[in-house]
């Protein structure tokens, strides 16, 4: 669909560009031209392929109006709000630091009091920021972060269920950890598939080849928990690793050949 | 063959605040007007067309606002002011002038 394909030239268009209102004011507008081009052309007797090619050469290099939205390394480092995040959470690990001394010295439990205390503050660091970059798709409908946030919230949860299982069990610890791959770490990576999947969205080559890795690695751990033949099973990793690079070579290969195929066409 | 947009420079302000005045519009409806009237020896990109849209807007020559679009998408509809009227009309007076001026040269008043 026409929408879809001008939707999907204008997020690499804007790639690179701020999120800002006058940005995003930009890339509606450049929709709405590619859109009302389109109806024209629609009954003149060219293919899809055709109108998207000419209404895009229509648009013209839009490069210089976007490159004057995006700031520099040296001016995003200047903007005051850049600068008061950065001195709140410096401030915040600080003050967990100082907090885990004072712990520390009037508990003696340092050992304790690490294993508390900085996890804690990792998680609330971790637990802030997402909570804002959330409250931001949600304002403005954007929602690429949103899917990958709440499957991580998803993990934690997975994860922190998971120990509290196998400890409650009274399973052996060696056990608990070769198993700990595979619910939430594989969970996750299964969930975020089969979301992309169903949305119909094409399956980034990175997660596929993490995906097949962490396989391999689970089907090495527990094999090798099973068995106890541990050295002669790493070839499992090993060849979860050959299979990834032949599926990175196919895919650059094939991201290669649309490419030269694109260029051949003229645009 | 379209001749590259350098043809227009210089007048691409007063072209578009000509259309402007004729009612309000859109990018991408303006550039196909622009290039319709220039009888296929013209060709002026949306990108051009867009650098003079803000730069007018920043001096109060037009006004903008958002309408109904097609396919799902939305239009910005751009709106001339007291402002670009007033500079439209000192421009047309100015090239009527120019216009006749350069006849007469290029010409010689043939």
């Amino acid at each position: 669909m026409l929408l879809d394909r001008f939707r999907a030239y204008l997020d690499k268009l804007f790639r690179n560009a701020p999120d800002k209102k006058e940005v995003r004011d930009l890339r509606e507008e450049l929709l709405g031209n590619l859109m009302s081009h389109a109806a024209d052309l629609k009954g003149s007797g060219l293919s899809e392929d055709e109108i998207f090619e000419q209404c895009i050469a229509q648009l013209g290099d839009y490069s210089e109006a976007i490159g004057k939205y995006t700031k520099t390394p040296i001016e995003v480092i200047r903007d005051t709000r850049f600068q008061r995040s950065v001195l709140t959470v410096v401030s915040f690990i600080l003050a967990c630091v100082v907090l885990y001394i004072i712990i520390g010295f009037t508990t003696k439990h340092w050992g304790m009091a690490a294993y508390i205390l900085f996890p804690t503050m990792a998680g609330l660091l971790y637990f802030a920021a997402t909570l804002l970059v959330l409250r931001r798709n949600i304002g403005r409908r954007k929602h690429l972060t949103t899917f990958p946030i709440l499957f991580s919230y998803a993990a934690i949860i997975c994860t922190v269920l998971f120990f509290i299982l196998g400890f409650g069990a009274r399973l052996p610890l060696s056990v608990v950890w070769v198993v700990f791959p595979a619910i939430p770490v594989l969970g996750l990576i299964a969930s975020i598939l089969v979301f992309l999947l169903w949305m119909h969205k094409k399956v980034p080559l990175l997660l596929t080849l993490v995906t097949v890795i962490m396989t391999s690695v689970e089907i090495f751990l527990i094999s090798s928990a099973v068995t106890g033949l541990w050295h002669p099973l790493w070839v499992i990793v090993v060849l979860g690793v050959v299979v990834s690079i032949a599926i990175l070579i196919f895919r650059l290969n094939r991201r290669i050949a649309q490419k030269e195929a694109q260029n051949k066409k003229g645009y | 063959m379209a001749l590259s947009s350098d043809v227009l420079r210089g007048h691409t302000d007063t072209i578009i605040l000509r259309i402007l005045s004729e009612g309000d519009s859109y990018g991408y409806e303006i550039a196909k007007k622009i290039i319709d009237a220039g009888e296929g020896v013209i060709d002026i990109k949306d990108a051009t067309i867009y650098t003079a849209f803000k730069r007018m807007e920043a001096e109060g020559l037009l006004t903008t606002y958002w309408g109904d679009g097609i396919g799902g998408a939305r239009r910005k509809y751009y709106r001339i002011t007291q402002k670009g009227q007033q500079y439209y009309d000192e421009k047309l007076a100015q090239w009527k002038l120019i216009d006749k001026i350069l006849n007469n040269l290029i010409t010689g008043g043939n």
